[in-house]
């Protein structure tokens, strides 16, 4: 089993201030679950960072400037989980922080995922797509995939549902079982009707499949050569 | 308090109050979970698989065959790794009411169908890809899954757990069942009366207000038994309200669902109450020493 580097940074609350959002329940046990979880099978607990302590600058790549930090933060880990809100407009995916450090909406067009060693990262949030088109697929994530394998977050808004969402993917994940089937699964409710997505990046359209349908962490060092194609799996 | 936009209708609610129940402890053990594997057609014994044991479940693996228990609730899972959530090139073309027949004529065979039931939620999983011209290729449905609820007095099981779902591939098999339905022992207490779901609305609204909600859509409000998910030990089975609502924050881009539930009955058995974990400790602020925090944590 390859062991894998694991970073999480969420968020439950925010202040009355320029960066003020509606308050989040159970974001601290989704993150810090699915990192305990990768942590019990073996795998590297890198950073937790939770509330004003989780930072934009964390993902902005250092060439958008703006103190951009990522390299040493959220693409210096192999799994990266994020949770938190989201909001997606203008081909752009957003997350929400609450400290301005340096901004109180990170932005994916200042994002450049897996130019480090960012191989997975879990945005554990709303509207990490609109839709399931290619263009609401491609159109936010064809340019920040640079590197990285697989994204994995949910269509349009969800809810928190439970507790044990972090760390039920985690325990799968870190035992070496199929990303995309896994999170897909342990997120996906009837009960809600919320849309999980599995988005995998490849050179080919065989290999961005083949990363969708088999890539377990024992793929750490099988790398994206480039996001020519990008092959997603969807429940709903 | 939250800008409240009612957009559902109230549940009704039965004259007779649905009473509450106590839950059997689970039999999660191994000889029940080998047994349960030989119901699934597999061998289930010592040379034939192996079982996996890990803090919150048992896992015997046969061939490409997975059954799982889980400890705190007694759930059972039967998989089959090499076709469940697999893109095997082709497209499961099953309506609902196919989908649905096929699954209860499953559980039937197998004693896993609740005596009173209902189909919640018919759920597909479908895959897509892309290139650079950006033209969505091969964008198929490869499962189809079953979302059934028991029913207790009419009403409806619903929560994390208190369903079966039963997962079909292309050639309509089964390729997954979950079943996550706990089993009642005896009536704990009956209930004097429920609640209106308008009082549970409002203490939904005093709970959103007390987080700083700004603007909240009710989508729905669902009268239910509330049943806990997996990892968790459960000892009652009471009514409750469910209500599910959107978010919207100050900046009306950001939204997010959230659900609030709230036991029905006026003598409750106390059994939703502290569902939420409390808030964790505030973390060290960044490139502060510990004793900082601390100190300013003490004050």
């Amino acid at each position: 089993m390859s062991t894998v580097t694991v970073g999480v940074e969420w968020i439950n609350d925010f202040h009355s201030d320029a960066c003020s959002q509606n308050q989040l329940v159970y974001m601290n046990t989704h993150a810090e679950g699915f990192q305990n979880a990768m942590v019990a099978h073996g795998h590297l607990k890198v950073f937790d960072w939770g509330d004003d302590n989780a930072w934009e600058t964390d993902f902005r790549n250092p060439a958008f400037g703006n103190g951009g930090d990522a390299l040493n933060w959220s693409d210096n880990v192999n799994f990266c989980y994020f949770a938190d809100h989201g909001g997606n407009w203008s081909d752009t995916m957003h997350i929400a922080f609450s400290s301005a450090h340096n901004q109180c909406l990170g932005s994916s067009d200042t994002w450049k995922l897996g130019v480090r060693n960012l191989k997975w990262l879990v945005l554990d949030v709303c509207d990490g797509t609109l839709d399931t088109t290619a263009d609401a697929v491609g159109g936010v994530w064809f340019g920040p995939m640079q590197g990285i394998h697989m994204i994995f977050t949910f269509v349009n808004l969800t809810s928190p549902w439970s507790a044990d969402e972090g760390s039920d993917f985690g325990g799968d994940a870190g035992s070496g079982q199929v990303l995309s089937n896994s999170w897909l699964n342990r997120t996906f409710s009837a009960s809600i009707s919320n849309m999980p997505i599995a988005i995998a990046a490849g050179a080919s359209q065989a290999e961005a499949i083949n990363r969708r349908e088999n890539e377990t962490v024992n793929w750490r060092d099988y790398g994206v050569t480039s996001t020519s194609w990008l092959a997603w799996k969807w429940r709903y | 308090m939250a800008n409240v936009k009612l957009l559902a209708t109230m549940p009704e609610v039965p004259r007779i109050p649905p009473p509450i129940y106590t839950l059997l402890r689970p039999n999660a053990g191994e000889e029940r979970l080998l047994n349960l594997a030989r119901t699934f057609g597999l061998k289930a014994h010592e040379e034939a698989g192996s079982i996996h044991r890990s803090a919150s479940k048992f896992t015997y693996t046969e061939a490409n065959f997975d059954v799982e228990m889980y400890r705190a609730s007694g759930y059972l899972a039967f998989k089959n790794r090499a076709h469940w959530q697999v893109d095997r090139g082709a497209a499961a073309e099953l309506s609902d009411e196919d989908a649905a027949t096929r699954a209860s004529e499953l559980l039937r065979s197998a004693r896993l169908l609740p005596e009173r039931w209902r189909v919640q939620k018919v759920s597909r999983l479908a895959v897509a890809s892309a290139g650079p011209d950006r033209a969505v290729q091969d964008r198929r449905v490869i499962d189809v899954g079953v979302h059934v609820q028991p029913l207790l007095h009419e009403i409806p099981v619903d929560g994390p757990g208190g369903r079966v779902n039963v997962y079909l591939d292309h050639q309509r098999e089964v390729t997954c069942i979950e079943y996550c339905i706990r089993s009642i022992n005896a009536v704990y207490r009956v209930v004097d009366a429920l609640r209106s779901p308008a009082d549970a609305l409002e203490e939904a609204d005093r709970a959103w207000s007390a987080r700083r909600v700004h603007e909240v859509e009710v989508r729905e409000v669902r009268l239910c038994y509330f049943e806990l998910g997996p990892n968790v030990a459960q000892i009652y089975l009471e009514p409750a309200y469910m209500i599910l609502a959107t978010l919207v924050g100050r900046d009306s881009r950001i939204r997010t669902g959230d659900i609030f539930v709230t036991p029905a009955a006026v003598n409750t058995a106390g059994s939703l109450t502290g569902l939420t974990p409390p808030r964790p400790p505030a973390q060290s602020p960044r490139g502060q020493s510990l004793s900082d925090a601390e100190q300013k944590v003490q004050a």
